[in-house]
């Protein structure tokens, strides 16, 4: 279930929630992510929990925006495989005209095949990120983990389980390794800024804990950073993709010529055989 | 500029809103930077922002005074900054296309020449010097979407601002896009330091195009040398001299500037998406009729393989 049409589920919900009648998250087609049952937790045992499944919804379709801007990225990779694809197939049709090699017509084949399933794997918006570096991905998702955070401390919840939850949203295996020893810190007694100072995230994140140390203050500061790293991590999409989209249409333009040029020898060798 | 100088002021005006005090957060952003940690000590030794801040590679940042509303102009700079980096990389892409059409349109040419000379040469018939008046023919109409594209070409390699008067349209949207930008800077300039003069200076930065922000600085030049914006104003593009003539009438109040800003940006709207269909519909119309011309070039000499 992509999350636009979770979102929709959960205002269904909210809906059953404000007209007084029973609900449950059980009417939901499919099981609701981990990262989202403490707001499930939280919406049962309040008084009106329509308001915040709505809420739910809105970050539930805040998340999908969040995470097709990446997806803007994908679509010149894309492009050149779809180029890629065909430039093999012209080559394959000239192989068969020359009664090529069966070993090089299967390793066209394979190449083909390859080429197939990197295109399906660009369907996962997740790969997006590697375009970004480990360093885009990682960002992402301390974007992901401080907004999460502040919601959920928002919901008035105790810092350690809101980090607990938090981390839950991480779907990065280091950022969510950094993300559950902050809770065993916090556990321990330490600050949420003296925690953060042990990972390696946007220094943002922890200035800005500790310049929020009271806890009051700490969902707004949280919810502030969290604007100020999506609009940082935007600028960074928009600067890869001024180099991305020519060097693209670049390799397309150069994926052309090669077809036409696997065309013409085709074309030179049927001209051959007519004239023999 | 100086790269992520917008991330940063961005940076600090999100700690200054939770409330600490200037020194605090350049110190933070120092631990980052050796540009802040310079200005986290002075800072510290009681100098402002405004001191602190003219060491930046960006002079609009340094008029900033620290009121309330210091973290607001601080981020509304940033964003200011951050649009004029996008327009910049916008139209230096925009330079890239006529030169990938023109490879593609030569390449295409030469593929359509090729095919020829390789269909005349399997026929036999032309000899000689026929022969070499068939090729050169047959290169001369492949290339020839190639040569028609060479203007286009020259434009983007000779002095890349130079395709925007190539193509008017682009011209018109880059003028008015800047336009748009200058009075943006031109609001928070104006709000933020007393003198039209240099309001105009330092509001020509937003401007990516060269001859609009030499005019503006012009502009500029001619008003501290005592003459009127009406008539200082005739180096402008039109709309830009007008809107800037309106802002006087109304003393450049801020909420009269960004009506302007408005409604130039539903003007530009407006022939933005006209030219993006007028522009969409043209590259269909181009590639279409390459294709058509290649294809001619390539199917109606093989009707004669068929015939051999």
């Amino acid at each position: 279930m992509s999350q636009h049409s979770l979102a929709q589920q959960i205002r269904s919900l909210a809906a059953l929630a404000q007209s007084g009648q029973p609900w449950d998250d059980s009417s939901l087609p499919l099981p609701l992510a981990t990262q989202y049952q403490a707001w499930l937790e939280a919406a049962q045992g309040s008084t009106q929990p329509h308001l915040l499944l709505q809420r739910l919804a809105n970050y539930c379709d805040e998340m999908q925006r969040l995470r097709s801007e990446a997806g803007r990225l994908l679509s010149y990779p894309r492009l050149v495989l779809v180029y890629l694809a065909l430039l093999l197939l012209g080559l394959g049709a000239g192989m068969q005209v020359l009664h090529s090699p069966a070993l090089i017509k299967l390793a066209l084949a394979f190449l083909f095949g390859l080429t197939l399933w990197a295109y399906l794997s660009t369907r996962n918006q997740d790969l997006a990120w590697s375009w970004l570096g480990q360093k885009g991905r990682s960002r992402f998702e301390q974007l992901l983990w401080c907004s999460h955070l502040a919601q959920m401390l928002d919901l008035e919840m105790d810092l350690p389980r809101a980090c607990h939850w938090a981390a839950k949203a991480v779907s990065d295996r280091m950022v969510r390794q950094q993300a559950e020893a902050l809770e065993n810190r916090l556990l321990a007694g330490d600050s949420l800024a003296q925690a953060l100072r042990s990972c390696q995230w946007d220094p943002l994140i922890g200035w800005a804990a500790e310049a929020a140390a009271d806890h009051l203050a700490l969902p707004k500061a949280l919810a502030d950073t969290s604007r100020t790293l999506e609009e940082n991590l935007k600028e960074d999409i928009s600067r890869t993709l001024a180099w991305l989209q020519p060097a693209a249409l670049g390799l397309v333009g150069l994926l052309i010529l090669a077809t036409m040029a696997v065309f013409w020898l085709n074309y030179q060798a049927l001209c051959l055989e007519a004239a023999q | 500029m100086m790269p992520g100088l917008a991330r940063e002021l961005r940076s600090l005006a999100l700690l200054l809103d939770q409330g600490q005090s200037l020194a605090w957060c350049l110190q933070r952003l120092g631990s980052q930077n050796q540009l802040w940690l310079k200005a986290a000590s002075q800072a510290e030794a009681g100098a402002g922002w405004s001191e602190i801040a003219r060491g930046l590679p960006e002079p609009m940042a340094a008029l900033i005074p620290e009121r309330d509303d210091f973290p607001a102009n601080l981020r509304l700079c940033a964003d200011l900054l951050d649009d004029r980096q996008r327009r910049l990389r916008f139209w230096r892409n925009v330079s890239i296309y006529p030169l990938l059409l023109y490879l593609a349109a030569l390449a295409l040419g030469l593929f359509v020449s090729l095919v020829s000379r390789a269909e005349s040469s399997v026929m036999g018939e032309s000899i000689g010097l026929i022969r070499v008046m068939l090729t050169a023919s047959n290169l001369f109409l492949g290339c020839l979407p190639g040569l028609l594209c060479l203007p286009l070409l020259l434009a983007a390699l000779l002095r890349r601002p130079a395709l925007r008067q190539h193509v008017p349209v682009l011209g018109f949207l880059a003028s008015m896009q800047d336009s748009v930008a200058f009075f943006r800077w031109l609001e928070l300039a104006h709000r933020l330091q007393p003198g039209l003069p240099e309001s105009i200076e330092l509001a020509s930065r937003a401007c990516v195009l060269q001859p609009l922000r030499q005019g503006l600085e012009k502009l500029a030049e001619e008003l501290r040398s005592g003459s009127s914006l009406d008539r200082a104003r005739s180096g402008l593009p039109p709309l830009a001299g007008w809107a800037l003539l309106q802002a006087e009438k109304q003393q450049f109040r801020p909420s009269q500037v960004l009506a302007l800003v408005a409604l130039i940006e539903r003007k530009l709207e407006f022939y933005r998406e006209w030219a993006g269909s007028l522009l969409t519909f043209g590259g269909y119309l181009v590639a279409g009729g390459m294709a058509l011309w290649c294809s001619l070039c390539v199917l109606l000499p093989l009707r004669n393989v068929g015939n051999l």
